[in-house]
């Protein structure tokens, strides 16, 4: 690689891994597919399944689509939504009763594989240039000490991004009586309530996500005038030796809406 | 022997320690609140399952208001 100038050696090694990296998000696009619908479709005894089989088109064509264009619109948001085409269509291929507690991790290995892959895809081929040169924050100490903090908090982040959305999930799915419980209260609904129910957790969870750690990240990483504004005005608020307002009303409300749980179980009869 | 200085510094860190890990408290009892919101769904208590997602957000919130109260008393 003497002769070949450095430019070219980069165009070329960037060719390279993006080749790769399209059939790994290809694999990875394909196992989540089987996973998702073609494995319950194999293990369903009925008869109900064109319908379900002629959607499931949609996702492969979305994929490929996806991974030859690396569209991050197509690959984040139009294949995992139209993965729910198939199973609107057929509400028994999914819940409690369709996958087993180890299928639904698997299941869940594979949606978080693909969204990396497809994440990491997405922002390589953007054409952005690599950063000529980079700052070694371990270098120096203060710096250094900083950037301990700075990796602390993103560890918290993605501590709580994991232990929500795993919580979530095992009260609904992977409880022992989940499966029971469902059937018992939605005896003519159960696949459908169940669906329900995972669609109206994942809309709260990102609702959760996009307000307590994608807004604070996005503002950490902008540097966002506002958040030092609010800093600053907390500080003078300590220097007065007064706690924010907005403390008090929040566990006063948590109290109050405790005392009102308190009273409706006591009105209620036991379940 | 504590030095003067850090008698001084001392009650500070353990504050801001102290609210710091009554935030993570907070956060991981708002878990528990979600957690019985969906149990409470799944058992068809719908006014129990709102009541009890309010105090989850009531708590949380109240956990990054900590949280921040923390950060700046570091700083």
């Amino acid at each position: 690689m003497a002769s070949t100038s450095p430019f070219v050696y980069d165009v070329l090694m960037l060719r390279k891994s993006f080749a790769l990296a399209d059939v790994v998000l290809l694999v990875l696009g394909a196992n989540l597919l089987s996973t998702f619908l073609l494995v319950p479709m194999l293990h369903y005894r009925g008869d109900e399944l064109d319908g379900p089989l002629l959607a499931s088109l949609l996702p492969i064509s979305l994929l490929v689509a996806g991974v030859l264009t690396a569209n991050r619109g197509i690959l984040l948001f139009l294949v995992p939504v139209s993965l729910l085409l198939p199973l609107s269509l057929l509400p028994q291929l999914a819940g409690a009763k369709a996958l087993s507690p180890t299928g639904f991790l698997l299941l869940a290995v594979a949606l978080l594989g693909f969204t990396f892959g497809s994440a990491w895809v997405a922002s390589t081929s953007r054409g952005a240039p690599l950063p000529s040169k980079r700052r070694q924050l371990e270098a120096s100490p203060s710096v250094s000490r900083k950037h301990r903090r700075r990796l602390r908090i993103y560890t918290l982040f993605l501590l709580t991004c994991v232990a929500f959305p795993l919580t979530l999930i095992y009260a609904l799915y992977l409880r022992p009586d989940a499966a029971a419980l469902v059937e018992a209260r939605f005896p003519e609904r159960g696949p459908a309530a169940s669906l329900l129910f995972g669609v109206l957790v994942t809309v709260f969870w990102l609702s959760v996500f996009l307000r307590y750690v994608a807004a604070p990240l996005r503002d950490h990483i902008r540097g966002d005038q506002n958040q030092r504004q609010q800093l600053k005005a907390l500080e003078g608020r300590l220097h007065q030796r007064k706690a924010p307002a907005s403390l008090y009303l929040y566990l006063l409300l948590a109290l109050v809406m405790l005392a009102l749980f308190w009273l409706h179980l006591r009105g209620s009869p036991p379940p | 022997m504590i030095s003067t200085r850090a008698r001084a510094i001392l009650p500070s860190i353990v504050k801001h320690i102290l609210l710091e890990i009554i935030s993570i408290i907070l956060f991981g009892a708002s878990l528990v609140f979600f957690y019985q919101c969906v149990h409470f769904i799944t058992q068809r208590d719908y006014v129990g399952a709102l009541l009890l997602l309010l105090v989850g957000f009531a708590v949380i919130r109240a956990g990054v208001d900590l949280a921040r109260l923390g950060f700046v008393r570091r700083k």
